[in-house]
């Protein structure tokens, strides 16, 4: 049993619906949006395999869905507590910080920072490892990409 | 980074690797983005390029691919870049359709344009074992047979595909266009015998003319390629056309670059297209060798965006 | 034909000083490249391109097929090791690699990837050596219709990946088929479900989402699960294989050899492609199709052969017609052009002695790689003993930054991460992530094809019917797809 009480079962029967409910938004999305594409001369126009794949995705969504609904999902989920979302939802949030702040901080700091931050959040405790590890991860990236491949790692913009 | 790379070409010159003749406008390396994927043809003409570009600047030029949005991506990081002349990029054709077929709002107008570097015309070609020996063999059977002469060409919306959407056109006949991703895959199906004829650039087929499987038939283009000089132009086979479209290659830089900094560039660049290493390259690979200057560039590239409005139209791809 | 005198010729050039140094730093170098996740082949080829300017061409251009062959091979590393594909190609190695090591099998499955790799590596080579003018005129023989059916071959013989439940892998596959449409028409050239962004037309960064779906999503599933994972005991065993053993893997080696090399020549189908049709074919025909997936060593040896045996194919229609097989081979064309050596009929006509110097380099790169990776498997090992906080951080990073470089485009980090989370949701519950990176391959390749070839008949859907070569291929895969959809079907085959 998971933190909220509900069976394995039941959060894959939901896993299931929600994935028949996107497949189904998306395959509609093609759908819409197919239909105001040129129509071709013969056979063949850019809809036609589009249209074709959506179909698949309706029909296979809705037998996956059908599946859920009796009660047939694959009972194979690992419970998720609350610790474990915490940590999942904080790395991808610093994730999408770092992505945002690497192109106008450069990559020098926003690299470093991001994995003091990522360290801490892994449950590393000795300081002085964190910082080091940082700032040798940080240094060698520096070192093979900008200095080595010459491929430039976005640079320190506000500094120069 | 900045200040390591500084530091860098410091060391650089301090060992005297930098020529000190020069004049330094530049303190430390240019970048240049090429918008396209490393090792492809526009990659190699941009590395063969700037390959001695110390010699002729004083600073080194470093290349950066920048790929993705067909292009788009690369030459708008460019535009938008500081304009110090630190950040060049190389254009390409691709440039002047964007925006006439609604993918993005870029255009030429988003540049300074520094140097025309190659120009290459569409050049339509069979195999050599094919009945057509001219252009007009061609256009004939097409005229009696329409929708069954099928032409291979590197991309829908590509300037071979609008030289040849023009030629039908004008002539009123109707081929069946085979687009490929790239000219190779095109030229291989002509040469397997899977398609009547190929229309790509002279290029792409010379190693297979001089090997004697191809005949090119006529190039698009004012005069003949100098590649090919026994090669008919489309006029001189029978079909002029005043639309020219040509693929070509040029460097840009971002828009409001500093007078002294542009002229800087503008004179390297053009010792560069003189470097034997560059035109050795060129001429091996039958890419025509066209430069010019950055007004001459931007009057090109105001009359290519005229000459691709009516052939997009005809293709269907215009987006207005 | 073949020339033994210049194929020797080329043998002394290769083993020669400078040469050789430059393959054994170029096998290091693409073996390290291989491994880490974020870099691949093809970017340290394009990479090393402008060192090679100060070489002569002949130490640069061994160097680069040195980089090709190893980084090609390298990949596998981290999949047995960390579960993260260190190239795309590698995807498959993970299926059983990983597992392996989990047994505490680590040293076997490199043990066995190398050879494999070495062999069908090998394999290819000699092959291209005695067989590229006829391989030549073969795949000339190809085009847009016999493309498709290649195509709409692999996804029927690939079915058997979708994993336990047939029905998730399809609604995995129909997602990766609608994704593989965005950007510009193939055919038309004007843009599919773009939103109207530009930096979509050009559809989405392949590679910045693999690494996303494979690697960025391991590294969501290790901090989800960072108590629960003991700091491994370096058990690593034994990395030599036995003679014994190597007989036993006979079979799969040799058809992995002749999947890849068939695979590897036909254009845009590249080591990825081999990986996943020798593996299926390989579970097929097994005796115990219901051990792959669990740490079987056939299944790392059907992988890892069959990408390396890849690299003979993919390199064949690049020298003799001058139409690269794959991305890596795309860029090594570039290199050749730089120096002065444009490949293409040409080359072959007035340059011999050059094409026989490349097949003696690439035989040599082989043999390289195949004994640095088994003198450093132990070494690679020992990744397994670093402590998972920390390495997590770094094959996080290595994802993200290699997704910025391989097109140096902020976008593509965005198009990782949310890959990553994608692929670490899927699975979580159980939606196997391959068959989207296949339908990415396959599908845009069979679309472009199916619609090519329907210009070329103008809209006579006959056209696959009337190429013999075509309809085979169309027959083959429909053979295909009844027997797994029949499998899947018997009582047992399936799940209840």
């Amino acid at each position: 049993m998971s933190a909220d009480g509900k069976s394995p079962q039941v959060r894959m029967t939901i896993a299931d619906l929600s994935a028949a409910s996107i497949s189904l938004v998306f395959a509609g999305w093609a759908f819409h949006e197919s239909g105001r594409w040129p129509a071709p001369e013969f056979i063949g126009g850019p809809a036609i395999v589009p249209r074709a794949v959506a179909t698949i995705l309706v029909v296979v969504a809705l037998a996956l869905a059908w599946n859920a609904l009796r009660g047939r999902s694959d009972a194979v989920e690992k419970p998720l507590d609350a610790t474990k979302i915490r940590r999942i939802a904080l790395t991808l949030g610093l994730t999408a910080a770092y992505a945002v702040s690497l192109e106008p901080a450069g990559f020098l700091p926003s690299t470093f920072v991001f994995l003091v931050a990522f360290l801490h959040v892994m449950g590393a405790t000795n300081r002085v490892s964190i910082v080091g590890f940082s700032i040798l991860l940080t240094a060698g990236f520096h070192a093979i990409f900008d200095l080595v491949l010459k491929v430039p790692l976005p640079p320190i913009v506000w500094l120069s | 980074m900045k200040l390591t790379r500084r530091a860098f070409t410091a060391g650089l010159a301090a060992a005297g690797l930098a020529s000190p003749a020069i004049a330094q406008t530049f303190q430390r390396d240019i970048t240049m983005v090429v918008p396209w994927a490393a090792g492809g043809g526009t990659d190699t003409l941009a590395r063969t390029l700037v390959k001695n570009a110390k010699q002729y600047l004083g600073v080194g030029i470093n290349v950066v691919n920048r790929t993705g949005g067909t292009g788009a991506v690369g030459m708008q990081s460019v535009s938008a870049a500081r304009p110090d002349g630190y950040t060049i990029g190389l254009i390409t054709f691709h440039l002047s359709a964007y925006r006439l077929m609604g993918l993005s709002d870029l255009s030429y107008r988003d540049f300074e344009p520094i140097a025309l570097l190659n120009r290459t015309p569409a050049a339509f070609s069979v195999k050599a074992d094919s009945p057509f020996k001219t252009l007009k063999d061609l256009v004939d059977y097409a005229k009696a047979n329409p929708g069954v002469v099928t032409v291979a060409n590197s991309g829908a919306g590509a300037n071979t595909h609008l030289s040849a959407a023009i030629l039908a056109k004008n002539n009123g006949i109707k081929f069946s266009f085979v687009p490929f991703d790239g000219g190779a895959p095109a030229r291989t199906a002509m040469v397997g015998g899977h398609v009547t004829s190929l229309v790509s650039g002279p290029d792409e087929v010379l190693q297979y003319v001089k090997t004697g499987q191809v005949r090119i038939l006529a190039m698009v283009g004012e005069q003949r390629h100098p590649s090919f000089p026994d090669v008919p132009t489309i006029a001189e086979a029978g079909f002029p056309n005043k639309e020219i479209v040509y693929d070509w290659r040029g460097i840009g830089a971002p828009k409001g670059l500093p007078p002294a900094i542009s002229k800087t560039l503008s004179e390297g660049f053009e010792k560069m297209a003189k470097d034997p290493d560059f035109i050795a390259l060129m001429d091996q690979a039958a890419l025509a060798r066209v430069y010019m200057n950055g007004a001459d560039f931007t009057k090109f590239l105001a009359g290519m965006e005229t000459s691709l409005e009516p052939a997009l139209a005809e293709v269907g791809l215009l987006k207005k | 034909m073949l020339d033994f005198s210049l194929l020797l010729q080329g043998f002394g050039t290769v083993l020669s000083g400078p040469n050789l140094l430059a393959i054994v730093l170029g096998s290091i170098g693409g073996i390290i490249v291989g491994a880490l996740p974020g870099l691949t082949a093809t970017m340290a080829i394009a990479l090393l391109i402008p060192f090679t300017f100060s070489m002569d061409p002949t130490t640069g251009i061994c160097m680069l097929l040195a980089v090709y062959a190893a980084g090609i091979y390298g990949g596998g590393i981290a999949s047995i090791l960390i579960r993260t594909p260190g190239t795309p190609a590698a995807v498959v190695t993970v299926l059983d690699g990983y597992p392996m090591a989990q047994k505490g099998m680590a040293g076997q499955a490199l043990g066995l990837a190398t050879i494999g790799s070495g062999t069908g590596g090998l394999f290819s080579a000699i092959c291209l050596a005695l067989f590229a003018p006829i391989l030549a005129a073969f795949a000339l023989r190809f085009s847009a219709p016999e493309y498709f059916a290649v195509a709409v071959l692999g996804l029927a013989v690939t079915i058997t990946l979708t994993g336990r439940s047939p029905l998730k892998g399809a609604v995995s596959a129909s997602m990766g088929l609608l994704i593989a449409m965005i950007g510009l028409d193939p055919i038309g050239g004007f843009p599919r479900f773009t939103f109207g962004l530009t930096e979509l037309t050009g559809g989405i960064s392949f590679v910045p989402m693999l690494i996303g779906l494979f690697s960025l999503s391991e590294a969501f599933r290790q901090i989800e699960l960072i108590e629960t994972t003991e700091r491994m005991t370096a058990k690593i065993g034994r990395v030599l294989p036995t003679i014994g053993e190597l007989i036993v893997h006979r079979w799969t080696m040799l058809r992995a050899c002749v999947i890849g090399i068939v695979v590897g020549i036909i254009p845009s189908m590249g080591p990825e492609t081999a990986a996943f049709v020798s593996y299926s074919e390989t579970k097929r025909n097994s005796k115990e199709p219901e051990e792959f997936g669990k740490g079987k060593p056939d299944g790392v040896v059907a992988a890892q052969t069959a990408e390396n045996a890849s690299t003979g194919g993919d390199v064949l229609p690049m020298i003799t017609l001058g139409v690269p097989g794959d991305a890596a081979t795309a860029v090594l064309m570039g290199a050749l052009t730089i120096h002065n050596l444009e490949p293409g009929p040409l080359l072959f006509r007035d340059h011999p002695d050059v094409v026989h110097m490349l097949f003696a380099g690439l035989i040599v790169a082989n043999v390289a790689f195949l004994v640095i990776g088994l003198v450093g498997a132990r070494q690679f090992a020992k990744v397994l003993n670093l402590d998972r906080r920390y390495l997590v951080p770094a094959i996080m990073l290595c994802s993200l930054i290699g997704s910025y470089a391989i097109n140096n485009n902020p976008m593509d980090v965005w198009v990782c991460l949310i890959f990553g989370f994608i692929g670490y949701l899927m699975q979580r519950y159980d939606y196997p992530v391959s068959p989207i990176v296949l339908a990415q391959i396959l599908g845009a390749m069979a679309e472009s094809n199916f619609r090519r070839s329907l210009a070329m008949s103008q809209g006579d859907l006959g056209i696959f019917a009337t190429r013999p070569i075509a309809a085979v291929l169309l027959l083959l895969a429909v053979v295909a797809a009844v027997s797994a959809i029949r499998r899947q079907m018997q009582p047992g085959g399936a799940r209840p």
